[in-house]
């Protein structure tokens, strides 16, 4: 019988774990300085000198783009829901595709931001550059707001610190607020100090320890069942007491209840969640960035199509992992420990380290994938505030208060000082919020970045008769409707347990002003956005400018005169 | 050449309204091999777009929709539905080989053709007919401001250009001296 909680028998584990925390934390602030002192101006700060190579870079992009909300939190749905955890390994892979295509005209035609590339073709930036501004901050706030709450919960989970329980003399509701801060802090030094380059190292060294970490767990998994996929989904599917139906689709997404309406309800909702991923991720602000830390768009290639090498390599070993878990560790101690299932992942680094190497192999399992997840965490809110920071100091602070004649020093300094604030705000909405259900924020984001960035990163650079109003339209529009639409959703209020009465939502129960019937805005703010960008363009008295068209798509396909 | 490094947003928030203002490439735009790589480039997109959000919705369509035929049996524990979302992954690897593979072998050699020939003539073809005067002296401009010293602050030498002193090349709105490519390369 495995022990029910993971760092109650762990009391060495927990030690063992911490350590590990301290090297990675070590390495990283050791890279931070490095980067520091080889970071002279704009170009090294916001794109790591444009010195990266595509396999550098391509393993950065994958370490932004898997989060712990995909580590750990893909490997719980299925370690829980079975098959329907799938689902969201394909939608993030697949969404590399539309990446793929977009990468190099971006690279070509921006130097930092997606708003260099939205700007490049209006007459009067300022309206456009604060738009993107706004949506890149946005989105980046919201998720970085998921992955910090959902880091509060993890390190003291990882540490084992439950409620009701003391480590080092602190509740477990201090613990989670301390592992905010620290989180926030470490992200804070990486960013302002290290810059893309700093950032960079810290998400080539996370995207290795955790392919590595995913890699050696789903090999123990696989001998475990002696190599025999089958097997393993037998065994899985037994345990789950769900019988076949864990190893189909339909325990989580689209479930099918008595109502009919309903059930359309829930397909639709599933639907929507697809289409956000799909298109969500070659618009989100922490991937565009990276597109401009290669030297060219050959490069910038070569780095999407890492990034799909190994983001898909990881995704297919979140099968082994969850399904794994449900069969090795078992849903009944899977939920005892966290009801989400973001332990299963480390619930079974224990399980299988048990099987090799006894007591001592789980603890030392355990405490590695718990730092590759602390890892991981780290690495991802990094990319978010560098980002945003970013987009604010290019495109706020460079191009709209200081009229695109800011000093280069100034604004270095201005993003240093946005990366403290923004996380400096994080931090305090990820306390506040920490004993929230703030899982949506991730789906919430992917849908802004799929509603806002990608009608107006597209219509930019396809659409002759695009203009500044359809620019600024678009991105108001999709981010808009997509903040209203889950506001006024089950997300928000409305939604409680048939059997418990207990609120699943984030307000508490009793409180419902939900109107909209879906979880995922996706299907209607999307649409939404390319609507608001095609009107807005017609409304625009702005006549498109053709020669600066021509000049752009000759410029993004050739890559002439790129930076 | 000066333009070469010229940075994507040539223009301030000034918000005067300059026809053509930085426009450097626009002429090649009607160039027949640009069409041709511009044809191919879109062609491919369109195809792969349409191939993989076609396959990817029709396995979402039948998660959502079609669980029967998903649920059946393969191979031991094996459904369709594993199956059906692996190959999602294989398809993924595929297309992504197939754009990376073409895109070596047709659009780059093409593309680097052009931009060689965009980036070195000073005149992209038909370039000159268009707007003679003022391109040829903001040209001169350049090439002198490329002889005298760069600012010994490189801070100072911003993307908007160095010198606050010069006046603003009107034509353009933008500043005659090249600025500083540590900050733009």
């Amino acid at each position: 019988m495995r022990a029910g909680t993971l760092a109650a028998e762990a009391g060495g584990g927990r030690a063992l774990t911490f350590v590990l925390f301290l090297v990675f934390i070590g390495i990283t602030l050791g890279i931070t300085f490095w980067a520091r002192a080889n970071t002279k101006g704009a170009v090294d700060f916001y794109a790591g000198g444009r010195s990266f190579s595509g396999a550098q870079n391509g393993t950065a992009l994958a370490g932004d783009y898997m989060s712990a909300a995909s580590f750990l939190g893909i490997a719980g749905i299925i370690a829980l829901s079975g098959y329907d955890g799938f689902l969201y390994s394909i939608g993030f892979l697949v969404a590399w595709l539309l990446t793929l295509l977009l990468v190099e005209l971006m690279r070509n035609a921006g130097r930092f931001t997606m708003a260099d590339v939205l700007s490049y073709r209006v007459r009067h930036q300022a309206p456009v550059r604060t738009a993107a501004a706004v949506s890149t901050v946005t989105v980046s706030v919201f998720y970085l707001l998921a992955q910090m709450v959902g880091a509060g919960a993890l390190v003291s989970l990882l540490l084992g610190i439950h409620a009701g329980e003391t480590f080092m003399g602190m509740s477990a509701d201090t613990a989670r607020t301390l592992a905010i801060i620290g989180v926030g802090a470490l992200m804070i030094v990486y960013v302002s100090f290290g810059g893309m380059k700093g950032t960079t190292w810290v998400q080539i060294v996370k995207a290795v320890l955790l392919i590595f970490g995913a890699a050696v767990l789903t090999l123990l998994v696989l001998a475990r069942f002696g190599f025999n996929l089958s097997s393993m989904l037998g065994a899985a599917a037994d345990s789950s007491g769900r019988g076949q139906a864990f190893l189909q689709p339909g325990l989580k997404y689209g479930r099918e209840v008595p109502d009919t309406a309903q059930t359309l309800i829930n397909k639709l909702d599933f639907i929507s969640l697809a289409l956000a991923l799909v298109l969500g991720t070659a618009g989100l602000p922490h991937i565009v960035t990276r597109f401009f830390t290669v030297p060219d768009a050959r490069a910038a290639r070569t780095s999407v199509n890492w990034a799909i090498g190994l983001v898909g390599a990881f995704y297919l070993m979140t099968l082994a992992l969850g399904f794994g878990a449900a069969a090795l560790v078992g849903r009944a101690e899977i939920v005892a420990q966290d009801p989400a299932g973001n332990t299963a992942a480390p619930q079974l680094a224990q399980a299988v380290g048990e099987m090799v190497g006894g007591r001592i192999g789980g603890e030392i399992m355990l405490a590695f994938i718990a730092a590759v997840a602390f890892a991981t965490i780290l690495a991802v809110v990094s990319g978010l505030v560098l980002a945003s920071s970013t987009s604010l100091a290019h495109d706020y602070f460079g191009h709209v208060l200081m009229l695109g004649r800011p000093r280069e020093s100034q604004e270095v300094a201005v993003a240093r000082f946005a990366a403290f604030l923004i996380g400096s705000l994080a931090i305090v909405l990820a306390v506040i919020a920490k004993n929230m259900n703030v899982a949506f924020l991730v789906a919430l984001a992917f849908a802004m970045a799929a509603a806002a960035n990608l009608p107006a990163i597209t219509l930019s650079l396809f659409w002759r008769r695009f203009n500044a109003r359809g620019v600024v339209w678009g991105i108001y529009g999709g981010l808009l409707s997509s903040l209203v639409l889950v506001f006024f959703s089950p997300v928000v209020s409305g939604k409680v347990d048939p059997v418990t009465g207990a609120s699943l939502s984030l307000f508490p129960a009793g409180v419902d002003f939900h109107w909209f019937p879906m979880e995922n805005p996706g299907l209607v703010s999307i649409p939404f956005g390319f609507l608001c960008a095609v009107v807005g363009t017609f409304l625009g008295r702005e006549r498109a400018d053709r020669e600066r068209y021509d000049d752009l798509s000759v410029r993004s396909l050739t890559g002439a005169g790129s930076a | 050449m000066v333009w070469d490094s010229r940075p994507p947003q040539p223009r301030g928030g000034r918000g005067r309204a300059r026809q053509g203002t930085g426009v450097r490439y626009a002429a090649m735009a009607h160039d027949e091999r640009f069409l041709l790589l511009r044809s191919r480039f879109r062609r491919l997109a369109a195809a792969i777009v349409a191939s993989f959000m076609g396959w990817y919705l029709l396995y979402v369509l039948l998660s959502a929709f079609a669980r029967g035929f998903m649920a059946q049996p393969l191979f031991g524990n094996v459904n369709v539905a594993l199956v059906m979302g692996v190959l999602q992954f294989v398809s993924t690897f595929s297309l992504a080989w197939c754009y990376a593979s073409y895109a070596r072998k047709t659009l780059d050699p093409l593309s680097a053709e052009l931009r060689a020939e965009a980036d070195q003539a000073p005149h992209p073809p038909g370039h000159a007919a268009v707007r003679p005067e003022p391109e040829a002296r903001a040209r001169a401009e350049d090439a002198a401001a490329e002889r005298s010293p760069r600012p010994a602050d490189p801070f100072t030498a911003h993307e908007r250009g160095a010198s606050v002193e010069r006046p603003r090349d009107t034509e353009r709105g933008w500043p005659g001296v090249r600025p500083d490519p540590g900050w733009l390369q």
